[in-house]
């Protein structure tokens, strides 16, 4: 008994040292992605984001570092379009460049497509949220900058939903990545889903007074509404009479929705993900 | 070739979001001999010093810096924000504005209130003090003086001040302001209600202006010199950025207001004759904060770099050797 459980130690151990293997070497693979995309975000943050109100004396500043966030998260806006490009362009590759190149394939023959699959994925999500870290700590520091103390302390919890969305986004890129043939029709799918596709599922609840809790345009409200210090007192909807039907808007989802359902997006598109690539030959 | 067409993707997607994300209004000032120089951003004032004793004896018993300062500005550390978030580009002030901002300010909303309900409304002031002040607007959010951290949100949101855009405005204003004082403390309905407004000389106006945010245009040394060549100061002198006020309380003193380049109040230092500081205020702008942060991320960085470059070279070359 005392043996097997032993041998199972031994092989958990072995398992965890090879995904580690693959993380290492995909991370070596990407770090000058990394650097690139690092310096991409800081720079269009500070550009876009910070240089009007620097340079140009008269323009009007947010009221609050509330507002100042939200310039940065609203939709459509700045971070959410480099949430998509960085996220795409990390993602889009990681699994049918496995049909084409066979990276990891060729440096780890042996290696089961699970610890391949995973271990890819780990690491680039890894890059991922040091990128969008080191995004928030430029944008924490800005928010200094401009307001002082207190930083809120809420952008912590936007940032933890921030990397819980992306995440979901990964998912949806690595599902895609693996049945698609190559990285740019992976690209073109997720910018079309994110820019047009999330948006025309959400038509039909919001015209029925429906919560969108599936919709991810509607989950990504969250990101910005939990950085108000009362986020929990804010009411979810609002609700107007268009003659004399009363109508409901849904602003954001709660948080257990969020988690919930953000979470059961990334489980799902992963695992399906990982089916398809195990069923393909490489 | 490939990496050449990847960088230019990139540098072409680049462009596209900057385009796509500038939407920042840019308005122009108007052309004047001064200008408004305030900017953007946060600056925090902290109570550096008091001497309580010799407030007591040099100044006044009875009162102490939080009747001129408010909040805990009796207490040394206790800090005072403020964010200035938003400059009109509008210079053209109605006396109604004028006169709603100065004695809400100065008496509170509510004796504005009640002057506005006994006839001295925006029709009033439009008919009685005809023209314009010429003087920016700016908004900005406030933070009283407090021991305690500072809240999230302010207490004091879009709150406004003004930037006389000339000196002359601040004297038709002392005009206009000490004739509305007889008009209203000599208004029977008024009187009824112990509603009254105190009559100034220029240097108590000056000065109470002073200690409730005086915000000059650029080049301050200008704007002070010329305010200064403008009245016959009695109790007040002028340098090149600060304003001196020689006052009396149970023996002379002086309080020191110097103001930053951009017109902003920076420092408030009370002297005895002795020249021995009674009370001080000080500002710290977290912007310089932030540069000294950013110097050292980028000086520690390129150390970093450099001593890994230094380091692989000498390696490489042990291990041609």
């Amino acid at each position: 008994m005392r043996k097997n459980n032993r041998n199972m130690h031994a092989k958990i151990i072995y398992n965890l040292r090879k995904i580690s293997a693959i993380i290492k070497f995909e991370i070596h693979l990407q770090k000058k992605k990394i650097i690139y995309f690092s310096i991409l975000a800081i720079s269009m943050y500070v550009v876009i984001v910070v240089m009007p109100y620097v340079l140009i004396p008269n323009t009007s500043l947010p009221p609050t570092q509330y507002e100042f966030y939200q310039l940065n998260r609203g939709y459509m806006s700045y971070i959410y379009l480099v949430l998509l490009l960085i996220n795409s362009f990390v993602f889009s590759g990681i699994i049918n460049s496995e049909y084409t190149q066979k990276t990891a394939l060729n440096i780890f023959p042996l290696v089961s497509k699970f610890k391949i699959y995973f271990g890819k994925f780990i690491a680039n999500f890894l890059i991922l949220i040091g990128i969008y870290t080191i995004h928030y700590l430029v944008m924490a520091l800005f928010s200094y900058y401009f307001y002082g103390e207190p930083i809120f302390y809420t952008l912590i919890f936007s940032f933890g939903l921030f990397i819980l969305y992306s995440l979901v986004l990964a998912s949806i890129t690595t599902f895609l990545s693996s049945f698609m043939a190559s990285p740019i029709s992976v690209l073109i799918t997720i910018m079309g889903l994110i820019l047009i596709g999330f948006d025309l599922i959400n038509l039909i609840p919001t015209s029925l007074g429906l919560e969108p809790i599936y919709s991810l345009s509607y989950l990504d409200n969250i990101i910005n509404y939990i950085l108000y210090p009362n986020f929990s007192s804010l009411p979810r909807y609002i609700e107007y009479y268009e003659g004399s039907d009363l109508l409901r808007r849904w602003l954001f989802p709660s948080l257990g929705g969020a988690l919930f359902v953000l979470s059961l997006y990334s489980i799902i598109f992963l695992l399906v993900g990982f089916i398809l690539f195990k069923r393909r030959d490489l | 070739m490939k990496l050449g067409k990847k960088k230019g993707k990139i540098s072409i997607l680049f462009f596209i979001i900057v385009l796509y994300n500038i939407n920042s209004t840019i308005i122009f000032a108007c052309g004047s001999e001064y200008t408004k120089s305030i900017e953007n951003g946060t600056q925090i004032l902290e109570v550096s010093r008091y001497d309580e004793q010799s407030w007591i004896v040099t100044i006044n018993s009875s009162s102490n810096p939080t009747n001129w300062f408010r909040g805990d500005s009796d207490k040394v550390k206790a800090q005072s924000k403020i964010t200035i978030y938003l400059c009109d580009y509008r210079d053209e002030i109605n006396s109604y504005e004028i006169f709603k901002w100065l004695i809400s300010k100065w008496y509170g909303e509510s004796v504005f209130s009640i002057l506005n309900n006994n006839g001295y409304n925006y029709s009033y002031f439009v008919a009685n003090y005809p023209g314009y002040y010429i003087a920016w607007s700016y908004y900005y959010n406030f933070w009283p003086f407090g021991t305690e951290p500072f809240n999230n949100i302010s207490d004091y949101l879009s709150e406004r001040s003004y930037i006389f855009k000339d000196p002359s405005s601040f004297t038709k204003l002392l005009a206009d302001y000490n004739n509305f004082t007889h008009v209203v403390n000599n208004d029977l309905n008024l009187i009824a209600l112990n509603i009254s407004l105190d009559t100034m000389d220029a240097s108590e106006f000056l000065w109470r202006f002073a200690i409730n945010g005086f915000t000059l245009a650029s080049p301050i040394s200008n704007y002070l010199a010329e305010l200064s060549n403008m009245i016959e100061w009695t109790k007040v002198q002028f340098t090149e950025n600060k304003i001196i006020f020689n006052r009396t309380g149970i023996t002379s003193y002086i309080v020191e207001m110097s103001y930053n380049s951009n017109g902003n109040l920076e420092t408030v230092t009370v002297k005895d004759t002795d020249n021995e500081i009674i009370y001080e205020i000080i500002s710290i702008y977290p912007k310089i904060i932030v540069y000294i942060i950013i110097v050292s991320v980028v000086t520690s960085v390129s150390i970093i770099f450099i001593m890994i470059n230094f380091f692989l070279k000498k390696k490489r070359l042990r291990e041609i050797a």
